[in-house]
């Protein structure tokens, strides 16, 4: 725990210190500086369950991702913040009994912090790509084989990148697509190979497919 | 000299020339280069790193994710994936402003992550583990790159890399009995390259790219035969790398 606040206040510092060096130059541009936006998405394969153990065959679990975003450009760079919140669609089913596992269902909230490169096209919109750390505060419920349910609750920090594309639609409105990956895994949370340890850890790695509205203040 | 073999060479000597010919015949279309340098990071460098030996001895089935474990009354520390930093040259050669190939030359090692303590066995029993990952790969693409006006190029391609790398891994049992490994081999991995280039001059570019790598090396045995253990395992390539850099192309765009 106290190796995780370490790093949480190493991040932390590094993002202020990135918010302050992009806040400089907000003054001296005219237009498309500060934006938030609004999204939904997509994450499939949630839990990563077939990584975990790969003898089984499985129903992966679909999320639903409802977030904002907050965006900050500075010439051709950018920051990019916000929170997406994953809702279950579909639980995690395993199909066959070689696996302790019977359904698993998780829902997390994602805090990323992404710094990249931004290519504007005119008045057309911009391309962007960054990359950056994300933190996961994720709860879930597995329903063992012949059990009863446990219900699971993690913190996460893990890695990730993000590429998306802006389309203007009106003068301070853009629609933005996005794609983002990351690379996250709690520490073993419960025990489901029969041990006498933990051993299950909640995984948010995966891609996701974002599609939202962001709106330029200034 | 017989007839046959007469005829043969002058096949080859009219395909030599010919093949001296048409870059001149190329030239009529636009042709321009660049170079270029950057820097990145690969999350999960290595893939899950796993071996024989872990699977057979640790029961883990995905390397290092599977090895994380814990336990009340026992000191454990999660063991992270492999987070690597690197950088690397790329040369282009673009055609007709549309097309290019493009070679590069990386070197990649792994600096976070990779290390910690877990517990293995029936009865719990303490195992310390260390990863480490080194990777030279020279990636040769062919794809679309799409200007934008005079200020923004988007590029798609795709290709193939000679990988080489180092993969190491060491074990420490109860805090007495030591395995390690060392792996090294090549692999020809699949490459998908997404890069933007920002042109701050005529010449002179901002860039940023994302590659994904896919693939692994064959079977590689162990390479450290000091503890006894003879280890098999696969370096495995796949994972993705973010790079920022400059490129400086020989004509203006």
């Amino acid at each position: 725990m106290r190796r995780f606040f370490s790093k949480t206040m190493k991040l932390g510092t590094i993002a202020f210190a990135l918010l302050f060096v992009f806040s400089l130059p907000v003054t001296l541009l005219a237009h498309d500086i500060v934006g938030l936006g609004a999204h939904v998405g997509v994450h499939h394969d949630v839990g990563n369950l077939s990584n975990q153990n790969r003898s089984i065959s499985l129903d992966p679990q679909n999320s639903l991702l409802v977030g904002f975003s907050f965006k900050l450009n500075a010439y051709f760079f950018f920051l990019r913040t916000g929170c997406d919140a994953a809702f279950v669609i579909n639980r995690g089913n395993v199909l066959d009994g070689s696996d302790k596992i019977e359904h698993s269902s998780f829902s997390y909230l994602a805090l990323p912090l992404f710094a990249g490169f931004r290519f504007p096209l005119k008045e057309a919109g911009e391309f962007y790509m960054g990359a950056g750390p994300a933190y996961f505060i994720g709860q879930g419920t597995i329903e063992l084989d012949g059990g009863p349910s446990e219900d699971v609750e993690t913190l996460s920090l893990g890695y990730g990148f993000v590429t998306g594309i802006e389309f203007k639609l009106l003068k301070l409105i853009r629609l933005y697509i996005e794609w983002e990956y990351f690379d996250a895994r709690s520490e073993p949370v419960m025990n489901t190979e029969g041990g006498s340890y933990d051993n299950f850890h909640l995984d948010f790695s995966g891609h996701r497919i974002l599609l939202g509205v962001i709106y330029y203040i200034i | 000299m017989k007839r046959q073999d007469k005829m043969r060479r002058r096949i080859y000597i009219l395909a030599l020339i010919a093949f001296m010919v048409m870059p001149s015949a190329l030239m009529a279309v636009t042709v321009n280069g660049a170079m270029g340098m950057y820097g990145g990071f690969a999350p999960s460098l290595g893939n899950d790193l796993q071996s024989a030996y872990q699977y057979y001895v640790y029961g883990t089935q995905s390397g290092v994710d599977g090895l994380n474990r814990a336990q009340d009354g026992y000191s454990t520390s999660a063991i992270e994936r492999l987070i690597g930093f690197g950088g690397g040259i790329m040369f282009k050669l673009l055609l007709m402003d549309n097309y290019q190939f493009r070679l590069g030359a990386n070197y990649t090692k792994s600096t976070l992550g990779g290390e910690g303590e877990t517990l293995f066995g029936a009865t719990p029993t303490t195992l310390e583990c260390k990863y480490g990952f080194t990777m030279y790969d020279v990636p040769l693409t062919f794809g679309i790159s799409i200007p934008f006006w005079k200020d923004i190029k988007i590029v798609f391609s795709c290709g193939f890399a000679y990988a080489y790398a180092k993969y190491t891994n060491r074990f420490i049992e109860n805090s007495t009995t030591k395995h390690k490994g060392t792996f090294t081999g090549w692999g020809l991995p699949l490459v998908i390259l997404i890069e933007g280039e920002y042109f701050i001059t005529d010449r002179l570019a901002l860039s940023s790219s994302l590659v994904y790598y896919r693939g692994s090396s064959k079977f590689i045995e162990d390479g450290s035969t000091s503890d006894g253990v003879t280890d098999y395992a696969r370096i495995n390539f796949t994972g993705y790398r973010y790079n920022a850099g400059v490129s400086f192309y020989f004509w203006s765009i």
